[in-house]
């Protein structure tokens, strides 16, 4: 089987010759040129080619179901982790040597991101039969003639979709879910817009990447249209883990409630999110023709944890509505009400 | 505020340029899952709905017809968001 004998030969140790050697090679090189005063396209291409072959190798496990394909497939998952790593690694050393302006910096690194899944699409389209292929080409036709309102909504059906898989994931600790064109990872970040605001508040780059493995976020939750945080609050906290949730409480000084609808509430009330009536209030900042976001983030600095909830809005710059690293006292606003 | 931060999956990103073409990207992988998923026999029913845009239809159309739904879109968003924050 031609996938077995693939997997065979990726397995062992690349030789002289076979396209992972070459791989290989570009992976140990760090040839760090300054070309695009930040990023070198080399480097770039370096992990777009390790994504690639990624890629294509869990494409196959996908349809073959073969241990071997997997086996591949993790093992370049791993090439693929460790290229993109060593690029934002080094990103950040370059960036605080010379004083790279952020803005600059956030316009390159969202370019990347770009490219990266514009390549994905592409090999992943030229993967399909060719009954799919052309449905792909009108679809991709056709989105591209939608108006910007249309565009979002699709946004908001299919990240509604997503984000009930996320839930799903949390709540089901023992599933073992399908492997993903990614890392199959848990619903837990490296970094976060709460982390951006971190890195504002005075961490260095440095400071920041030597904790990274200490920093867990959560994927940020949608706020749906017309709802209130506690119903956010139920959607966002299973996702958390039984651990980081105590955490969050411990943090609060408040006993970690039993049930998921006392821990909502205890958490819209200890945020200042419910009216005059004690009920979860539409969040006042919330233009409810677009959508906002939680973000909680638990970060350990230094053996000592601190917790951040963001609420990110559409229509304005991220609210802090928690930070215990001077306390367990929400921040009381002055929120954004626009 | 006049100054909207532009937002992408709850990232606030540097110009509202990158959260559209972000958007589009997404939007594009998303499908092209959902097409890779799809039965045959329903690949023409997700043009139709796709190009009206409804997104209560999308999201039931979806849900009903592309096995293992979740587990195929939840984890693209998730990796797009990360790939976002890659260097942050």
């Amino acid at each position: 089987m031609a996938t077995v004998e693939m997997a065979g030969a990726w397995i062992r140790e690349p030789e002289p010759g076979e396209p992972e050697y070459v791989l290989k090679q570009k992976l140990a090189e760090s040839p760090f040129t300054e070309i695009e005063g930040v990023f070198s396209p080399v480097r770039i291409d370096q992990v777009l080619s390790a994504r690639k072959a990624y890629f294509t190798a869990y494409y196959q496990y996908w349809k073959t179901r073969d241990p071997q394909a997997e086996k591949l497939a993790t093992w370049m998952r791993n090439q693929y982790n460790v290229a993109r790593d060593t690029l934002a690694s080094d990103l950040a050393a370059y960036s605080e040597r010379r004083n790279i302006d952020p803005e600059h910096q956030a316009i390159l690194i969202d370019n990347f991101a770009r490219r990266e899944r514009e390549r994905l699409n592409e090999i992943k389209a030229s993967l399909l039969g060719s009954e799919r292929q052309e449905a792909w080409k009108r679809t991709k036709e056709a989105l591209r003639k939608l108006v910007p309102g249309k565009l979002r909504a699709l946004a908001f059906a299919f990240v509604a979709v997503g984000t009930a898989a996320a839930v799903d994931y949390a709540t089901n600790p023992d599933r073992e879910p399908e492997p993903t064109e990614d890392t199959a990872r848990p619903n837990v970040g490296q970094s976060s817009a709460g982390q951006q605001q971190w890195d504002n508040e005075g961490l260095s780059t440095e400071e920041n990447l030597r904790s990274r493995d200490n920093v867990h976020t959560l994927t940020p939750e949608l706020v749906q249209e017309g709802e209130g945080a506690i119903h956010a609050f139920k959607r966002l906290l299973p996702r958390m883990g039984q651990a980081n949730l105590q955490s969050l409480f411990s943090q609060l000084e408040i006993p970690l409630p039993a049930t998921l609808d006392e821990q909502a509430d205890v958490l819209a009330r200890q945020l200042n999110l419910l009216n005059d009536e004690g009920e979860s209030a539409l969040l006042p900042y919330v233009n409810p023709q677009e959508q906002s976001s939680f973000v909680i983030t638990i970060v350990t600095v230094d053996g000592k944890q601190k917790v951040e909830i963001v609420l990110n809005t559409p229509t304005g710059n991220p609210q802090v509505l928690l930070d215990t690293q001077n306390g367990p006292q929400p921040y009381e606003g002055p929120f954004d009400t626009k | 505020m006049t100054n909207a931060t532009p937002m992408f999956l709850g990232i606030p990103l540097a110009s509202s340029d990158t959260a559209d073409s972000l958007e589009m990207t997404m939007l594009e992988t998303i499908s092209l899952a959902v097409i890779d998923a799809l039965p045959s026999e329903r690949l023409a029913e997700f043009e139709e709905v796709l190009a009206e845009g409804d997104e209560e239809k999308i999201s039931a159309f979806i849900e009903a017809h592309v096995p293992q739904a979740r587990d195929v879109i939840g984890p693209i968003i998730e990796d797009i968001h990360d790939s976002v924050l890659t260097f942050a």
